[in-house]
């Protein structure tokens, strides 16, 4: 073996040493993430603290609880902003809500709701469409700090020049600042939006279906998965869906490669937004080569 | 090089040209091709349909977990970066821009090199920044090979100046001239 391959050979054995480490010790499971996206973000703690390995890290990690908190800050990806792909969002208001107004009441589902920004979007939007009274939202995370952190609903006063870039490109009818309180450095979600939101702890690798959804949005949270848990959890929206219940993915991913794509008609191709159909069964949705039909 | 795995060209302003040049020169090589351009909204999609137009090969834009096969052009798309498995497909990631860049050029030439280490060919083309300097140093690292049009003839030589100012580069000419020695050494490649 080169000397390169035999690091990475040995840096590979490393990351899942730590990995199960973190899970027999924290009880936080990681091990069904994509090898590549766990390496990245381990090689970048490696950097910052100055590790030369990842048994270093590891030991770092396994040793105290509070090593372990800044571990879970890095760990998952928290990079987020409002009304992300705005696109989407308008979507989203355009051929969903008409389907959630015809029920009494509706539930939504965040699987993998980071630090609240999407959550906050779409809670917006819900009130500005009359909607919010009908609607229970939940949001859920495998990541204890940034729940804390959707929970808190405060982000920096700095970006709320490109969130509202973003809320007005997305149909936003008023102004976004109407909807927190602004301080010199901070600007914190007007806790009224959060009457309907309920935050908590929920591990798509091993937590099961809770609720019957009507919509779930589970955006760039596959990415980080591997093949097999992509699958698990695929399979665990699909369970958690209601008739003709939504699922939207983020903007490059696609139901296309999986299991459960047989099972879903594609409602938009551009907002990647998929409705429940078992009626259907033979609806296979492929994507077309660029270059011929 | 023995039995090159992969070509990414990473490619920003002034880009597109540069790369149908290396593409109109590399139709016979079947090594799969991953191009990392520095686009805005509906950009992968616009490149992809460039791209498909004047290549027989199939052009996809990189999505997460597709395979990565022969006689094809993979475009990165808009607003990820794009990593590579070990198991032979992409991995997408959405995480922070990296010098401003997502997708980053410097983050898709260092997943390559982790991955096909000295079966990886990086090239860097014209471009208003340094994204890529880093990447193509992973490469060489690795025991890649580093390829770069010559900066006196790109539009915005920042880039491929930052790869020279990196690191050793083992080809330096028009991007026609690149594409070249890409058809030239797969074409080796395949006789070893």
């Amino acid at each position: 073996m080169s000397d390169e391959s035999h690091d990475m050979s040995l840096t590979r054995l490393e990351a899942n040493l730590l990995f199960e480490g973190v899970f027999q010790r924290y009880g936080y499971d990681f091990r069904g993430y994509s090898e590549i996206s766990r390496l990245r973000r381990l090689q970048a703690m490696l950097s910052e603290f100055h590790f030369s390995s990842i048994g270093e890290l590891q030991h770092y990690v396994l040793k105290e609880e509070k090593n372990f908190r800044e571990f879970l800050k890095r760990i998952t990806v928290t990079t987020s902003e409002m009304f992300r792909d705005p696109e989407f969002f308008k979507q989203v208001r355009e051929l969903i809500f008409p389907n959630l107004q015809t029920y009494p009441s509706f539930r939504i589902w965040h699987a993998g709701c980071s630090t609240g920004e999407e959550v906050y979007s779409l809670a917006i939007m819900l009130a500005e469409a009359d909607m919010m009274e009908r609607a229970t939202i939940y949001a859920t995370d495998i990541n204890p700090l940034a729940l804390e952190q959707a929970k808190a609903g405060v982000f920096s006063k700095s970006s709320m020049r490109a969130f509202s870039k973003n809320y007005v490109e997305a149909g936003g009818t008023g102004s976004l600042s109407q909807y927190f309180h602004v301080d010199t450095r901070h600007a914190m979600i007007d806790p009224k939006l959060s009457s309907r939101i309920v935050f908590y702890e929920h591990n798509l690798a091993s937590d099961e279906v809770f609720s019957e959804i009507h919509l779930i949005l589970c955006r760039n949270v596959l990415i980080y998965f591997d093949q097999a848990l992509q699958s698990r959890t695929l399979d665990l929206l699909k369970r958690s869906l209601a008739r003709g219940g939504f699922l939207c993915l983020g903007s490059q991913e696609t139901l296309q490669f999986s299991e459960v794509a047989n099972d879903f008609r594609e409602v938009s191709r551009t907002g990647r937004i998929y409705a429940l159909d078992h009626q259907n069964p033979r609806r296979v949705m492929k994507q077309k080569e660029v270059n011929h039909g | 090089m023995d039995n090159p795995q992969i070509i990414c060209i990473g490619a920003s302003m002034g880009g597109l040209e540069r790369i149908l040049a290396i593409l109109q020169k590399t139709e016979d090589t079947t090594i799969p091709i991953l191009v990392v351009q520095h686009v805005g909204r509906g950009g992968s999609e616009s490149l992809a349909l460039a791209l498909s137009g004047q290549t027989n090969k199939s052009v996809h834009i990189a999505q997460d977990k597709m395979p990565i096969a022969p006689n094809s052009i993979y475009v990165a798309p808009e607003d990820y970066h794009t990593l590579v498995n070990f198991d032979g497909t992409f991995s997408l990631d959405a995480s922070d821009r990296v010098s401003y860049a997502r997708p980053s050029i410097d983050v898709s030439f260092a997943s390559c090199s982790a991955v096909y280490g000295n079966t990886c060919i990086g090239v860097l083309v014209s471009g208003a920044n340094t994204d890529g300097g880093e990447g193509m140093k992973a490469i060489k690292i690795s025991g890649g090979m580093t390829l770069v049009e010559n900066p006196e003839l790109a539009d915005y030589p920042q880039m491929p100046q930052s790869a020279i100012d990196c690191c050793a580069i083992d080809y330096k000419g028009s991007a026609s001239a690149l594409g070249e020695y890409l058809s030239d050494m797969s074409k080796e490649g395949a006789r070893s």
